[in-house]
C-alpha cells in the first residue's frame, strides 16, 4: 500500500482537514523530546488511548485528548502525510514496512492509519523540535566534510580497503595436517575451533540492535561502518564453516555438536564468583534493551543502552574475553607447525576484529564524553560478568604445553586498553583478581 | 607533533615515541612481540596514541 493510497483512504473516510485540531497537537510542549527515527508499536482503534499501546510517551495522550472523533484523528494523518514532506517520509516508511502486518490490517480497517498517526505525532513533533533543518531536502543527505574526516568514517574506508574473501583461501595443507596429528590433538583443537564456529554465528546474529540505534541517533557514519562490521562477522562465520567442512568434514549441526566442549555449570571453588553465559545471556539481553530504546526511547536512553551493549559486545566479549583465544590458536599452530590456513584466517579475522572493537570503544568514548554518567554502564557490564573474566580460558588447559599465565596477563592488557580507549577508569580490583594465581577455575568460552 | 604509546601490560611501563603513526605501530608491535611474546593490533595501537611535542 502506498502512502498516496493511505491518504486517499484517510481523506475519503474523514473528509476535510480541521486546522484547529492540528494546532493543538503541534504547539503542545513535549515532555521527553527525542530524535525519533524508529518505529513504535502501532495503536489500534481499541487500545490507542491505553498507556503503553501506540504511544511512545504516556503524557502525550493528553495532547490528543481532544481527538475523540475519528474525523479529527484523520485530520492528523492528513496533515502529516500531505502537509510536511519530512513527516510524510517517516509515516510512509512505517506504513510500507509491513512490520506489523500493516497491509492486511489496513485493508480490513481503514481507521488504522489514523490511529498510527496519533501514535506517531508526538515523536514527529519532537523530531521537528530537536533537529533543525534548513530545508526538508537537506534532511535527506547525511554526508558532511566533518563526518568523512572523522575517525569512524575512516574505519569504514579502511574496512573497504582491507576486504578479503574466504574463497581465496586454500585449505589443502590444513586437511593433510588434520590427518597427521594425534586424536588427542584433534580433540583439543576442534574443541576450540567449534567454539569459534558457534561464537561467530552468535555475534553476527546479535549486531542488529547497534544498527537500529545508530539509525535512531542519526549517526550515518556509524551505520556505514556497522554495515562492514556485520558483513565481516558473517564472513568470519563462513570461514569457520568452510574450514570445518574442508579439513574435518563436519558442517551440519548434528555433525559439529558432538565436538562442542560442554561442561556442567562452572563453579568457582571459593564461591566468590558466579560464571554466566555471556554470549547467550548478556548479548541478547543488552541487545533487547538497546533495540527497544532505539524503537521508542529518548536520546539518552538510546545512548546509555548503546554504551552498555557495546561494553558487553566490543569491550568484554570481543575485546577482552576472546583475545586470548585467538592467540592460543595462533600459538598452537605455531607450536605444531601445522594448519597454515587456520593461522592465516585467524590473523585476517583479528585485523577485522581490531576495527570492530575500537569502533565500539570509540563510540563509547564519544558518548561518555557527551555524558560522563554513561561510564557507570561500562562498569556494570564488567561487574555483572566478572566471574567469566577472572577464571582461566578453558583452551589454556585444552592444549598441552601452553603458558597458562601468559593469557591471564594478556587479559589485563586488553582490559586496560579497552578502558583507555573508552576513556573510563579501570577497576583495579578486577585486575588483581585476573592476576591472582589462586583463582584458577576454568571458564568455557565461546569466541567471536 | 610526535606520536606516543605506553604499554599497559602488567609490570611494564614502556613508553614509545615516534614521528608518525606507521613508525610507531611497527615499534609497538616489535615491543609486544619481543617483551611479551604476544601481538597488538594496528587499530588498537592507533586508538590510544597521544600527540606529544617533537623531541627537538
Amino acid at each position: 500500500m502506498t502512502l498516496v493510497r493511505i491518504v486517499e483512504i484517510v481523506v475519503d473516510t474523514f473528509g476535510d482537514v480541521a486546522a484547529e485540531t492540528l494546532e493543538v497537537g503541534r504547539h503542545r510542549r513535549i515532555e521527553q523530546p527525542h530524535e525519533f527515527r524508529g518505529r513504535h508499536k502501532p495503536a489500534t482503534s481499541d487500545n490507542a488511548r491505553e498507556p503503553g499501546h501506540g504511544t511512545p510517551i504516556d503524557g502525550d495522550l493528553e495532547v490528543f485528548s481532544g481527538l475523540s472523533t475519528t474525523k479529527n484523528v484523520g485530520d492528523v494523518i492528513a496533515k502529516f502525510a500531505l502537509g510536511d514532506r519530512g513527516h510524510a517520509t517517516t509515516v510512509a516508511d512505517l506504513l510500507r514496512s509491513d512490520t506489523y502486518g500493516n497491509r492486511a490490517l489496513f485493508t480490513q480497517n481503514p481507521l488504522l492509519p489514523a490511529t498510527i498517526a496519533v501514535a506517531l505525532a508526538p515523536s514527529l513533533r519532537a523530531f521537528d523540535e530537536r533537529i533543525p533543518m534548513s530545508s526538508d531536502v537537506e534532511s535527506k543527505f547525511h554526508f558532511s566534510r566533518e563526518m568523512v574526516s572523522g575517525e569512524i568514517y575512516r574505519k569504514y574506508e579502511k574496512a573497504m580497503r582491507k576486504y578479503w574473501k574466504v574463497e581465496d583461501l586454500d585449505f589443502t595443507q590444513d586437511a593433510l595436517d588434520w590427518q597427521r596429528i594425534t586424536p588427542e590433538q584433534q580433540k583439543g583443537l576442534l574443541g576450540i575451533t567449534i567454539r569459534f564456529l558457534a561464537g561467530e554465528q552468535a555475534v553476527t546474529d546479535e549486531l542488529v540492535p547497534m544498527l537500529a540505534a545508530s539509525h535512531a541517533l542519526r549517526r550515518f557514519d556509524w551505520t556505514m561502518f556497522l554495515a562492514t562490521f556485520l558483513l565481516e562477522e558473517a564472513k568470519h562465520a563462513e570461514f569457520f564453516m568452510r574450514w570445518h567442512e574442508a579439513v574435518v568434514g563436519v558442517v551440519d549441526p548434528s555433525e559439529v555438536a558432538p565436538h562442542f566442549l560442554t561442561r556442567g555449570k562452572t563453579v568457582d571453588p571459593t564461591g566468590r564468583f558466579e560464571v554466566r553465559d555471556v554470549m547467550h545471556e548478556a548479548l541478547p539481553n543488552y541487545g533487547r534493551i538497546l533495540h527497544e530504546a532505539a524503537l521508542g526511547g529518548t536520546e539518552k536512553e538510546i545512548e546509555r543502552a548503546f554504551v552498555q551493549f557495546s561494553a558487553a559486545y566490543n569491550g568484554f566479549v570481543e575485546g577482552v574475553l576472546t583475545m586470548p583465544s585467538y592467540e592460543i590458536v595462533i600459538d598452537t599452530t605455531t607450536q605444531w607447525d601445522a594448519f597454515p590456513t587456520l593461522k592465516q584466517g585467524f590473523k585476517l579475522i583479528l585485523a577485522d576484529e581490531g576495527r570492530h572493537i575500537t569502533f565500539g570503544t570509540t563510540a563509547c568514548r564519544m558518548l561518555i564524553e557527551k555524558d560522563p554518567s554513561y561510564e557507570e554502564a561500562v562498569h556494570e557490564v564488567f561487574d555483572a560478568y566478572r566471574g567469566n573474566i577472572v577464571g582461566l580460558v578453558e583452551y589454556q588447559k585444552a592444549v598441552p604445553g601452553l603458558d597458562v599465565g601468559k593469557y591471564q596477563t594478556m587479559k589485563v592488557r586488553h582490559y586496560r586498553n579497552r578502558c583507555r580507549e573508552m576513556g573510563v577508569k579501570p577497576d583495579d580490583t578486577l585486575i588483581e583478581q585476573i592476576l591472582d594465581p589462586s583463582i584458577d577455575f576454568v571458564v568455557g568460552v565461546e569466541a567471536g | 607533533m610526535a606520536r606516543q604509546w605506553t604499554c599497559v601490560e602488567a609490570g611494564c611501563d614502556e613508553t614509545i615515541t615516534a614521528p608518525d603513526t606507521d613508525t610507531i605501530i611497527e615499534l609497538v608491535q616489535a615491543h609486544i612481540a619481543d617483551a611479551h611474546d604476544s601481538f597488538e593490533l594496528e587499530d588498537m595501537i592507533e586508538a590510544v596514541l597521544v600527540d606529544v611535542p617533537d623531541a627537538e
